[in-house]
């Protein structure tokens, strides 16, 4: 079969950009297997071959699985992650709806202002959202809203905090929504169909793929994010598995001998298990995607 | 209609469900709050300002310290527990830890049983170093939400000048000015009062690479002592290494960790960042021949090292064997062994007619934040730091210098001499990073850029500093 040049030419930049992509975990890989003081004393090509590679980094993952602390941090990340895809989901899926079929006056409005909140960076947000916490009102020792510390440094950091309206997957939802005939909803209707019945059943399954693609952001958000934990609680047993890689990175570079290596493998453990959700999950996101209307 | 009932009795359980459950008025772990005011003047501070005695019983036992990692047990919690738990799993494999965490561990236990002596409970928060850690402490601090004790570098003067920290009661701040070497206490000095103290600082000293200096056809046992010998050893290192090594770095990055270490050298030609009314001074003519000499230094350092936003790019070709002489803190020598670099060490050298100084490098300074609820607490822990158990303890361990006289003037002195040289350079000239009185942050980007400017750029040196003194003028009136 004759390729066309111009296949031919798309391939080898598609080829090239995958590289640049899997560049930085091939790296990864490549240094995990150092020493310390081979890391620190050698001067690393592009691809760095340990002269006596080791298997201590990866050892210590192993070893730490069993640690008491780690298995917290653990189930942690993991139902941390496990909410917030169960929460972020069902109110991106009612708040596309809300946005998609209800009508009511100011909703267009209303939507622009939800948007926009989304366009705040999370770090102008972070002062605000530490008082907000800490001025909880009656928790963690609160009268009305002073005297104790709020919901810092508990569980409802992550109850409340994380996923209480995920708008930029109600736009998502909304969009796909809108190309659901309203003529639908009206035959469910006349048919006898109850609206929560309306929401759940009927339109709910023609939603799967965009709703796959809100939970994947979401887990892969969630498991990586280590600024909740770190700078909304303070316990061991509350941390999750990047806030104390995080914790480690900062115990490793203040005594001025950073472990590289180990922090390296450290991040390549964490960020198999999102890998593995991509490279089983990838077509939803594709699929969702397109559902939306934001494909090309 | 049945869609907006049920939205509302959902919205209305879920408010009641997270009201009440967390409304209980205790904390996460079910006991009890500490019963305590927020008032800055609340009676704590007032009984820690009259008397260091420490015969009676406390009456609020918890004190809450925001570790830090060099002084601490790693992770949060009781610290008598921490000290446990780390006993145990050394007991079960010596290897499982560290000699840097094992260094912390003593430290940690002889401090943990001069407080449990005087009744005291330590708590241990674990807010990590850094950036991060400014961050967490600003939100901690606005929201009024802080540990008995708050550790930080660069922010903590800031604080002090801002009125977020207590200022050490009588006892304690005599306690510290007699008895504590100046550059651990200096830098947190505002308006005469003493804000927080530093249990082991580190300063910048030189340090040069003795096979380099072979290789150079240098004397690997004498490293310059002026800024001109400097350039000149540089410049041979620099011709011998064809690529392979460099003379010199000093890291100029425009970031923290540049403003520590290159802001050292206007200081000791007799310039520096402010005036002693604390405006910035970033034009003066004696920072001149300082920011030329780094410049000219940089002509022999690997290309684009010093001026890098990412201090990774000087500590690489460091301890990799690629750099004949640079400045650094007292953890340099414990990196010397590790990476088998066979480094000499001496005094900053000076320029012609300049004086001794230094900045702080590597200070994690103690403070009692004027939100904390157990503030005697606090400063006992600071007096409890400060004790001759803990600064031998710190001595002993050979990592860094100790702070109080005592202990650094005895035996200290012959057993570690490399070391003694960092206690040496903390006495005298030491500053800290200034807090600027508006834009603060603004005015360090201003400052970091000009100085990216004088090394990546031949422009005239003095029109880069007026032009950053100009904005920053604007930026502070």
């Amino acid at each position: 079969m004759k390729v066309k040049p111009i296949n031919l030419f798309g391939h080898i930049i598609l080829l090239v950009g995958g590289l640049v992509m899997i560049y930085p975990l091939i790296f990864m890989v490549l240094a995990s297997t150092f020493t310390k003081q081979e890391y620190a004393a050698t001067v690393l090509g592009p691809f760095p071959i340990a002269i006596k590679p080791t298997f201590a980094n990866f050892r210590i993952i192993v070893g730490a699985a069993k640690d008491h602390l780690v298995q917290i941090y653990f189930f942690n990340s993991l139902f941390r992650t496990l909410y917030s895809v169960v929460f972020a989901s069902l109110t991106a899926f009612l708040g596309g709806f809300v946005f998609a079929r209800l009508r009511f006056r100011g909703k267009d409005g209303l939507f622009l202002f939800m948007l926009a909140t989304a366009m705040i960076p999370g770090v102008v947000a972070l002062i605000p959202t530490y008082i907000e916490y800490a001025r909880w009102p009656y928790a963690g020792g609160n009268n009305i809203f002073m005297g104790g510390k709020g919901i810092l440094d508990s569980w409802w950091v992550y109850m409340i905090g994380g996923p209480a309206l995920n708008i930029m997957g109600a736009f998502l939802v909304k969009q796909s929504m809108e190309k659901v005939p309203i003529e639908l909803d009206e035959a469910a209707k006349i048919d006898g169909a109850s609206t929560f019945r309306l929401i759940f059943q009927i339109l709910l399954p023609l939603q799967l793929p965009i709703l796959a693609f809100i939970a994947i952001t979401t887990a892969q958000a969630t498991w990586n994010d280590w600024g909740t934990p770190f700078f909304f609680t303070s316990s061991d047993k509350l941390q999750t598995l990047p806030a104390a890689i995080t914790r480690i990175s900062s115990i490793a570079t203040s005594a001025g001998v950073p472990d590289y290596p180990l922090m390296i493998t450290l991040g390549l453990g964490i960020t198999f298990p999102m890998l593995l959700i991509f490279f089983f999950f990838q077509r939803f996101f594709v699929q969702g995607l397109a559902n939306a209307g934001l494909k090309g | 209609m049945v869609l907006k009932r049920c939205v509302t009795v959902l919205i209305a359980a879920l408010l009641v469900f997270a009201v009440t459950a967390c409304g209980s008025g205790k904390s996460n772990d079910g006991k009890a709050e500490q019963s305590a005011s927020t008032d800055p003047s609340s009676s704590s501070a007032a009984s820690a300002t009259e008397s260091g005695d420490s015969s009676s019983a406390p009456a609020n036992k918890t004190v809450v310290i925001n570790a830090n990692a060099a002084d601490n047990v790693a992770g949060s919690g009781e610290v008598a527990d921490l000290i446990q738990d780390l006993e145990k799993k050394i007991k079960e494999d010596a290897n499982s830890v560290d000699e840097a965490g094992k260094q912390r561990l003593a430290i940690a236990k002889a401090a943990n049983k001069v407080m449990a002596d005087l009744g005291y409970e330590l708590k241990q928060e674990d807010w990590g170093w850094s950036e991060p850690l400014v961050q967490k402490q600003t939100a901690a601090l606005v929201a009024k939400q802080t540990p008995d004790i708050i550790t930080g570098e660069t922010q903590s003067p800031g604080f002090a000048a801002q009125g977020l920290l207590e200022p050490f009661p009588d006892w304690l701040d005599q306690f510290v000015r007699e008895n504590v070497v100046e550059g651990a206490w200096k830098p947190m000095e505002y308006q005469g009062k003493i804000y927080g103290v530093a249990f082991q600082p580190g300063v910048s000293v030189l340090f040069w690479n003795k096979d380099l200096f072979r290789k150079s056809g240098l004397d690997p046992d004498k490293g310059p002592a002026t800024w001109s010998e400097w350039l000149e050893m540089s410049k041979k290192i620099n011709e011998a290494g064809k690529g392979k090594f460099y003379g010199s770095i000093v890291y100029s990055g425009p970031n923290n960790g540049g403003y520590l270490r290159a802001g050292i050298y206007p200081l000791m030609n007799g310039g520096g960042f402010v005036n002693e009314n604390n405006e910035p001074i970033f034009n003066d003519e004696k920072n001149m021949a300082a920011f030329q000499f780094l410049r000219d230094l940089n002509q022999y350092a690997p290309k684009g090292a010093m001026a890098n936003g990412s201090e990774a790019a000087y500590w690489d070709p460091v301890n990799k064997n690629q750099v004949g002489i640079w400045a650094e803190g007292p953890w340099m020598i414990s990196m010397c062994a590790t990476n088998k670099l066979e480094c000499g060490m001496g005094p900053l050298p000076l320029p012609d007619g300049g004086k001794a100084a230094n900045i702080t490098i590597g200070a994690a300074f103690a403070s009692v934040p004027v939100y904390a609820k157990n503030k005697e607490g606090g400063f006992k822990f600071i007096e409890a730091m400060l004790s001759d158990g803990v600064q031998q303890m710190i001595a002993d361990t050979g990592v860094r210098a100790p702070v109080t006289k005592k202990i650094a003037e005895g035996k200290f002195k012959t057993e570690h001499p490399e070391l003694y040289q960092f206690y040496e350079a903390l006495q005298g000239n030491v500053r800290g990073l200034p807090t600027f009185s508006k834009e603060n942050t603004k005015v360090w980007q201003v400052y970091g850029d000009a100085m990216v400017r004088t090394l990546m750029t031949n422009e005239d040196i003095k029109k880069i500093w007026d032009d950053a003194q100009t904005k920053v003028e604007a930026m502070v009136k």
